[in-house]
């Protein structure tokens, strides 16, 4: 007997402190900006754990892959910028396929205008270049589009103003395409094409939600800064200067 | 302004408390507060390295090496201390491509963080990118509006989790924002987006009567405000009964004070959201009463 008032007591005690309770009575705040006013010495246990890290990145991002001898700049409807990186995509995507995919020939290489968010600079082309180039995680995919799921692609790059592209000349005439050409010759829509862009326009991104009637999808897992820094990293070897133009791919048919 | 440079000053010389106590001296002697000092971050965006020196804005500022030493100090100051982000840890420097967040959250566990929910970024390498890095953090992600139970994230986030702290339960709850359009369907699979106001309340009744909450927190990612009626910090603070603290992310809003907005009971509810890029640790202080024979007074009224 006793001992069960002992345990209606300790599950009273028990039950009077599972059942306390706080009731805010006031708060304060006081956000702290990190900036020159807080005089405090920075954590050196912190400092020594990104040491090794930062180490590494430095070295890296200070490569130089190669020289340019102009600034590259970005525009509509075509532009030195977007051309030079549509006509890379190309080049490089058909080194790819001649190894991977040798029955593969991409035709048309489109970079969104958007994506290329510094123009390159005239000098040192450095890896750290490339990554303010193209911030972003996007990789290259291939798409095999029949001609009409292509001219309706290319209707819609000239309903935007024109971006990057290479393989693919066009006119721009009431936001429609006129006349376009692939690999020098009319776009037949009778023909499938090969398209290589990024998986953000690959997935519909910038209104490009045609891409989604394409008849076969190549996701190749390669990031295109990766195969940017690649490109620069040969012409550098090769002893080559970077240059750009425009010549006229994309123009005004009025 | 004076103010915060007085404030700062006096934080660098190492006599936060002070200024914090200022006000609450009296009060502290009659009633014996508690105190709990929560610190917070959002979308800082691997800046690990405090803003390059010939940056356009910000230049030199932040730093997760000074953050840390920031809340090492205030927690030989505070008994009380909880940590938490608010998603977008990732993305933002070379050293989340190189690395794919591994340095982020080994210093944010080396920090003492409590926990984080997750951002939209978070998911850049999709569900896999960010599971591969979970083995780095040594506190949970919390987010209750995802189900990921079709997803290689399923058991491994938290919907809520409850902090005690001198006696006082801390109820924690995380929203994330709507997916779709915002991060790559790869990348997100098939985690399903759940309503964020819908299971808000679920969560906060939840941590208030089961878990017996005495302050509840949310952890958000949905944003602070919009122009449209999308579902935002404001609406969630305006909206629910119970939630007295959100966190927020997102819009990387540098908020000068936090908002105070009158929930669905009448009362305060704090959002607070400070900019992006560590440049700024978020703090608040809670000074809580004990309501001990109150309380249990009032659940004998009511026969439980």
């Amino acid at each position: 007997m006793r001992q069960y008032r002992f345990g209606i007591f300790m599950l009273l005690l028990l039950a009077i402190s599972a059942c306390t309770s706080y009731k805010i009575e006031k708060s304060a705040v006081a956000n702290i900006h990190l900036d020159s006013l807080v005089t405090i010495p920075p954590s050196q246990k912190v400092e020594n754990m990104i040491r090794p890290y930062r180490d590494k990145v430095n070295a890296d991002m200070t490569e130089i892959l190669c020289l340019s001898s102009e600034a590259m700049y970005g525009g509509r409807p075509e532009s030195p910028l977007t051309n030079y990186c549509a006509d890379l995509t190309l080049e490089e995507s058909n080194r790819f396929c001649a190894e991977k995919y040798p029955k593969i020939k991409i035709d048309v290489s489109m970079i969104n205008r958007g994506g290329l968010r510094i123009p390159l600079p005239k000098g040192e082309i450095k890896t750290m270049t490339m990554f303010e180039l193209m911030p972003f995680e996007n990789e290259i995919v291939f798409l095999r589009l029949k001609g009409e799921v292509m001219l309706e692609f290319v209707n819609h790059l000239a309903e935007r103003g024109g971006e990057g592209v290479g393989g693919l000349r066009f006119g721009i005439k009431a936001y429609k395409a006129f006349q376009p050409e692939i690999g020098g010759k009319p776009l037949d829509t009778a023909q499938s094409y090969w398209l290589v862009t990024s998986d953000y326009i690959a997935n519909g991104g910038d209104g490009s939600e045609i891409l989604s009637k394409s008849s076969e999808r190549i996701d190749t897992g390669i990031k295109a800064r990766d195969m940017f820094i690649q490109y620069f990293k040969r012409m550098g070897k090769e002893g080559k200067t970077v240059t750009a133009k425009t010549d006229g791919r994309i123009y005004d048919a009025k | 302004m004076q103010n915060r440079r007085t404030f700062i000053k006096n934080l660098g010389a190492g006599s936060l408390g002070v200024f914090v106590f200022s006000g609450t001296m009296k009060a502290f002697a009659k009633n014996e507060l508690i105190q709990l000092t929560i610190l917070h971050t959002n979308d800082f965006h691997s800046h690990i390295d405090p803003f390059p020196k010939d940056a356009a804005r910000n230049a030199g500022e932040g730093g997760m090496a000074k953050r840390a030493a920031l809340i090492q100090q205030i927690r030989s100051e505070q008994k009380n201390v909880l940590v938490f982000d608010a998603g977008d840890i990732f993305q933002g420097t070379p050293y989340f491509n190189y690395y794919k967040g591994e340095l982020e959250l080994k210093l944010m566990t080396e920090m003492g963080y409590d926990a984080a929910t997750i951002g939209n970024h978070d998911l850049d390498n999709g569900l896999e990118g960010l599971d591969s890095q979970m083995k780095n953090a040594g506190f949970p992600f919390i987010n209750s509006n995802y189900d990921f139970s079709e997803t290689i994230l399923a058991g491994k986030v938290l919907t809520y989790k409850v902090f005690k702290k001198q006696g006082i339960k801390i109820g924690v709850y995380g929203l994330g924002i709507e997916l779709n359009g915002l991060v790559s369907k790869p990348n997100y699979g098939k985690t399903k987006y759940l309503d964020p106001l819908e299971k808000a309340l679920k969560m906060e009744k939840f941590l208030k009567e089961e878990k017996k909450a005495d302050l509840i927190v949310c952890l958000s990612h949905l944003g602070y405000a919009y122009k449209e009626k999308k579902i935002s910090d404001l609406i969630i603070a305006a909206e629910t009964f119970h939630t007295d603290l959100i966190i927020g992310g997102h819009t990387h809003t540098f908020l000068k004070k936090p908002d105070s907005v009158t929930n669905k009971s009448g009362q305060n509810v704090l959002v607070n959201q400070v900019g992006f890029g560590g440049l700024i640790l978020g703090r608040i202080d809670y000074f809580f009463e004990k309501e001990g024979k109150k309380f249990i007074s009032r659940s004998r009224a009511s026969g439980s």
